[in-house]
């Protein structure tokens, strides 16, 4: 008897523990969710507050008072990504991941009161009534949303998985970094034309080299946590057609990346800021001659070197400067500096016409510097009589060169005053009358390059035999990759984006030894935030640096 | 009234004490005794009012009248004892600080001087609470505005918000906070240094020493009658729309209710 009892006992016991196990399987198996697409429309409701069909989605506080865009108060506001929720101002949202909403027991409520688990049906009560699973009315800082059918069905395949998905691009023993390449510049850049669609430029290749070698190192290391480090490549969009950029959002949510590294996002700032924002990932070390950093700041997107705007004030300062000052031979017959701005009709220059007063001389190209040259030369003529000698040039390279041309041709030599962002090699082969009359404010100098830095790049060269070519480019994203290894070591092995972004805004004067030191903070996502100033010296086909580095708040 | 008016700037802060004390001691000697106080008042009311009263007769505008400089005194004794006694009540300091255009602005002289004021806290990273406030103010403009009318809003009533996060928070990002829930003229948000901030926090009690646990109140009052109420930073404008109705019917000093202490509305959890 005893016997038949242990027996049982026995097989009961393994029952039990298959089981157990089987549960154990089973919320494993949960644990690696990877949201379908329904799930992913979902995720951008949560995180953004916006329908991704472009419908409406009102919020109201209470009753009597109307509604407001959904944008303003996104779940993920208090929610947090992970469901949560963060106490703050002595509000404490609920935990709404789905295994804690429908726990059997129902909700233990802080006053002492319990409600009944929810489902699908009270949950979407809760979302548009504001009503809880017992009928209560919740807490009046709950917003009460009004969204489609559509809209909330997506919703809620979000939720009801809330607290299961996987982090996007982490494994067991890897993690997936995404590079977006440079895509096909667009702005009459005839050098680099040859690169036909899906192939990328020599420069993309010489980038791709470059971070593949630098974090096959990395893993050869041991990783970062026992996880090696997976790259994907994604091309930039062809061209910036609707169709091209819809493709292109679809492979940068089909890469299921951690993190984004060493990224292109010259001409796709917007895009990227609301990928990055509905999806969550973070861009580390982008760059793009217009950082998006505009308040409200998308938190997730880390500029490393500033843009033309910056630049361009760099330059206004150096100009108002001892530069002029100390060198009256520089500026003739002793006259001060009457300026004129040259700024291109695009949308990628005309903002930055506000950087200048009200009362500066501006004259607006057009794009197409072809059919200008005749009127040009009439205007440069009549800027040479009025004695105009500073020009801001704020336009594409064609134009630049067009502008010299015809200055030169009219025997008018002012200033020339250039972002760095435009700086074309063409311009070293000026006119000599424009020696050392060509100013330009360039983010990053060759002297920002320490030992430490050029001594990795060298053994990376060597090591993997990279490209001789645009070194430049290579430090660059160098660079920007050593920024991400001391993101991820600071954050630790426990990863997630929220983390990482909080590390990176720690940072501050962090050498990155092929950089200046890059800063970041809760309002600041441009790593280095200013230029240098340097003339070109047309005989010897050089730059000078004439300014030390020019901080611009 | 004038006299009135008048004697409502003894009571501001920044007059020198010397002075208020003084002003103090005569009113108070003047209201206290009731010979003398008959004799004066009278005085007092026909300089306000056309119908000179009728001797002799106790009218109902000369008992309110009494009243009200029966209270005065009371409201000046009761400064007087806090003085003394050393807990002076919500006294805001004149402030150098910075407004959302990036102007300097004297926060006592520049401000908040002669005008009903709504201060709240907030800072611009901040998701949960924050967003409640501010659309909290948006609706209360609107609902001051249909109730006076923009002009008598802009010169009687300045909505505050004070950034408990003066490093980060600079002019260009309460800026951002303002024009993303579509803020109007009359609603000021301040930054400035730390240590004045913190001044002004503690002046007001509405200090936290961590961001995250700030507390989302609404603090109603006017300088002049220095009463303040708290009220609950989230939620309906409506409660504040009454108290500033209530508050700009009650023309200064002789305010309806005389509180000292912030008299205190638990914020709805």
């Amino acid at each position: 008897m005893t016997k038949f009892a242990a027996l049982v006992l026995i097989m009961l016991a393994s029952a039990l523990c298959v089981d157990v196990y089987a549960l154990v399987v089973t919320t494993a198996k949960e644990k690696t969710a990877e949201m379908s697409k329904q799930q992913r429309r979902g995720q951008l409701i949560y995180m953004t507050g916006r329908s991704p069909s472009g419908q409406d989605i009102q919020a109201r506080l209470n009753d009597k008072a109307g509604s407001l865009p959904g944008s303003l108060m996104p779940c993920v506001n208090c929610h947090q990504d992970d469901g949560k929720g963060t106490t703050e101002g002595g509000i404490s949202p609920p935990d709404i991941r789905w295994s804690s909403l429908t726990r059997p027991y129902g909700i233990n409520r802080k006053d002492g009161s319990t409600s009944p688990a929810y489902d699908k049906r009270t949950i979407k009560k809760a979302i548009s009534l504001g009503l809880g699973s017992g009928g209560q009315v919740l807490n009046p800082v709950m917003p009460r949303y009004q969204l489609s059918h559509q809209d909330m069905d997506d919703l809620l395949a979000f939720l009801t998985d809330l607290g299961n998905y996987r982090v996007s691009g982490i494994r067991e023993d890897s993690i997936r970094i995404g590079i977006i390449l440079g895509g096909v510049s667009l702005r009459g850049k005839s050098s680099d034309r040859q690169d036909t669609a899906g192939q990328v430029s020599p420069r993309s290749q010489a980038v791709k080299q470059l971070l593949e070698s630098y974090f096959r190192e990395i893993n050869l290391q041991g990783g970062i946590y026992q996880r090696e480090i997976e790259t994907v490549f994604i091309p930039g969009p062809e061209d910036f057609s609707p169709q091209s950029l819809a493709k292109f959002r679809q492979t940068l949510a089909d890469s299921q990346v951690f993190a984004f590294v060493a990224s292109a996002l010259g001409g796709i700032e917007k895009l990227m800021a609301d990928f990055s924002l509905a999806s969550g990932i973070p861009v580390i070390g982008a760059f793009s001659p217009r950082p998006a950093t505009d308040f409200p700041l998308n938190p997730n997107i880390f500029y490393l070197l500033s843009g033309q705007t910056r630049q361009l004030s760099a330059l206004q300062h150096f100009t108002q400067g001892p530069y002029f000052k100390q060198n009256p031979t520089q500026v003739s017959q002793q006259q001060k500096l009457k300026a004129v701005v040259f700024i291109e009709d695009s949308p990628e220059y005309i903002p930055l016409k506000q950087q200048f007063s009200t009362q500066a001389h501006h004259i607006i190209l057009r794009a197409a510097p072809a059919t200008a040259d005749k009127t040009l030369k009439e205007t440069l003529t009549t800027l040479k009589q009025q004695k105009y000698n500073q020009v801001y040039l704020l336009t594409s390279s064609a134009n630049q060169q067009a502008f010299i041309r015809q200055a030169n041709a009219v025997n008018w030599w002012p200033y020339v005053m250039l972002p760095g962002s435009q700086f074309g090699n063409a311009l070293l082969a000026s006119p000599l009358k424009f020696n050392e009359k060509i100013f330009i404010a360039l983010p990053n100098l060759p002297f920002d390059y320490k030992k430490g830095g050029i001594a990795l790049f060298q053994q990376l060269s060597q090591k993997y035999q990279l490209s001789p070519d645009y070194q430049n480019n290579q430090l660059l994203a160098l660079a920007a990759a050593i920024l991400l290894r001391q993101g991820l070591m600071t954050t630790g092995r426990e990863l997630t984006p929220t983390k990482l972004i909080a590390n990176m805004e720690g940072l501050y004067q962090f050498e990155t030894s092929l950089t200046r030191p890059i800063s970041y903070g809760p309002n600041r996502r441009l790593g280095t935030s200013g230029a240098y100033v340097v003339s070109l010296d047309l005989v010897n086909k050089t730059i000078i640096p004439v300014s030390n580095w020019l901080e611009v708040e | 009234m004038q006299d009135l008016l008048s004697s409502e700037k003894y009571l501001s802060p920044a007059i020198p004490y010397s002075m208020l004390f003084t002003a103090l001691l005569t009113t108070v000697f003047l209201a206290w005794p009731p010979s003398l106080r008959a004799a004066t008042v009278p005085a007092e009311i026909k300089a306000n009012h056309l119908m000179a009263p009728q001797e002799g007769k106790v009218t109902k505008e000369l008992q309110q009248q009494l009243d009200h400089s029966q209270h005065l005194a009371h409201l000046n004794r009761a400064a007087e004892e806090a003085h003394i006694m050393g807990n002076s009540p919500v006294s805001i300091p004149n402030l150098p600080l910075l407004n959302e255009l990036g102007q300097e602005v004297a926060l006592m002289e520049g401000l908040i001087r002669d005008k009903i004021v709504v201060i709240n806290t907030i800072y611009t990273r901040c998701t949960t609470v924050c967003p409640v406030m501010g659309v909290q103010y948006t609706r209360l403009q609107q609902m001051l505005k249909r109730r006076f009318g923009q002009e008598k809003i802009l010169k009687d009533v300045l909505l505050l918000s004070v950034s408990i996060d003066p490093v980060n928070d600079r002019p260009r990002q309460l800026r951002a906070f303002k024009s993303k829930f579509k803020g109007g003229p009359g609603w000021t948000l301040l930054t400035g240094s730390s240590a004045n901030i913190e001044k002004l926090l503690k002046a007001t009690g509405l200090f936290t020493a961590d961001l995250q646990e700030h507390t989302p109140i609404t603090l109603v009052g006017r300088v002049s009658q220095n009463t303040w109420t708290r009220l609950s930073g989230i939620g309906s404008p409506r409660p504040i729309a009454k108290l500033v109705d209530k508050l700009i019917n009650s023309p200064p000093p002789l305010a309806a209710t005389h509180m000292h202490a912030a008299k205190e509305d638990k914020p709805q959890q």
